[in-house]
């Protein structure tokens, strides 16, 4: 039991961290429609539940036009197609492990009030932008928590599911910055013994990405019947790039 | 007051420490107004009732993986269990819910987070009807 606490929480869009202006990050999660009918017999009405929305927003920030690079500056058309992730946190910035929000948003208003501290609202509607599609969890976890690394991951792995699983998973990733070309990503394991029992898991990629002038992010859906192994673990293969700033997050299909 | 669902697997587990708000539970008939011309008075039938549940936990690592794992398409058991004047409940003492089966239960719709809670809204899969009993579900 870990009690989480939103004065850590933690918000990146696009490989940007908007932590810093962001202040109210909504509703994050999804929407499932859940009709209702009944047969003449039924005691009760009942549903077979339909089709999903993912939902996210409005985030609320601070109006800060000044930043060079941030929130305002990434958002401010109104219309950008944005990768959320929200991680959350209980006593510290979030680690790996850490309950996450994730998708791809389609941005439809930015608008500024006001208000005694003058805000704006960032807006998104409640539907998934569809370059993932036959999943409707948003929710996984932090598989590497925004810092830098200098090479490839030869530890064991620290997201233990307690079982495999054979039913896809969505990978996601924002780059901060790198100082050259790269890629993230996750390998997957049946144990925790050594680096030699880990493996990538396939299609659990960035593929090649450079954020030297502007960042990256994205996200990635397995099959549906992929099977994803019991333990996972963050990956990172250096091209040009020496040195790299990326959070990953990832969505065991259900 | 306690708060019972099944997990991924089918166990149904107390989530009552990480459970702020159950909302309304119970059954809701709607009327249907059967007056007549000659009627002196407007008279209803009842409809078949509905039991839509809204629950709200606190924002918790345990909880969240709980809540993650479930299918969304899985009818679940659920249980909400009162104690009287005490807590937790005691044999005899009233609960709301129903025991799944394949063809019955509770399934989990939306699951929404904002910056203090999850929200979870249920409701009913199948024709069985959850009920008020002194036996808990299981």
């Amino acid at each position: 039991m870990t009690r989480l606490n939103p004065k850590y929480t933690r918000v990146y869009a696009n490989g940007y961290d908007i932590s810093g202006t962001a202040r109210n990050y909504g509703t994050v999660g999804t929407k499932i429609k859940l009709p209702t009918g009944a047969a003449y017999s039924d005691a009760i009405e009942n549903t077979i539940p339909g089709g999903a929305n993912i939902v996210c927003g409005p985030i609320n920030a601070f109006l800060s036009p000044s930043e060079d690079i941030g929130l305002h500056e990434l958002l401010k058309a109104g219309n950008i197609v944005t990768d959320i992730m929200v991680a959350e946190a209980s006593i510290t910035e979030p680690a790996v492990g850490a309950p996450v929000f994730v998708w791809t948003m389609q941005e439809a208003e930015y608008t500024a009030n006001d208000d005694e501290i003058v805000g704006v609202n960032v807006v998104f509607p409640d539907a998934s932008y569809t370059t993932v599609k036959g999943y409707d969890n948003p929710f996984g976890l932090l598989v590497h928590a925004k810092g830098a690394e200098t090479g490839a991951n030869e530890a064991i792995g620290t997201i233990d599911n307690t079982a495999p699983s054979a039913l896809g998973g969505i990978f996601a990733w924002q780059v901060f910055s790198s100082n050259g070309t790269c890629t993230v990503s996750i390998d997957d394991s049946a144990t925790n013994l050594n680096n030699a029992a880990f493996a990538a898991l396939s299609g659990a990629t960035s593929g090649e990405v450079d954020a030297t002038t502007t960042p990256a992010s994205g996200m990635v859906a397995l099959s549906k019947t992929a099977t994803v192994r019991r333990y996972l673990r963050w990956q990172l293969a250096l091209n040009s790039a020496t040195t790299v700033t990326f959070a990953l997050a990832f969505i065991r299909g259900t | 007051m306690e708060f019972w669902l099944d997990n991924s697997s089918g166990t149904l587990t107390n989530l009552s420490a990480y459970c702020k708000s159950v909302g309304v539970y119970g059954l809701k008939f709607p009327t249907q107004n059967v007056t007549a011309f000659s009627d002196l008075i407007e008279n209803v039938t009842n409809g078949r009732p509905s039991a839509p549940l809204t629950i709200t936990f606190v924002k918790d690592t345990t909880v969240f993986a709980h809540l993650v794992a479930l299918n969304r398409n899985t009818p679940l058991s659920l249980d909400i269990r009162e104690g009287i004047r005490q807590s937790p409940q005691i044999t005899g003492e009233p609960c709301f819910g129903i025991s799944s089966s394949a063809t019955s239960g509770y399934v989990l719709g939306s699951m929404t987070a904002d910056d203090e809670s999850y929200i979870c809204e249920f409701d009913v899969y199948g024709p069985t009807a959850p009920d008020f009993a002194t036996t808990n579900h299981a």
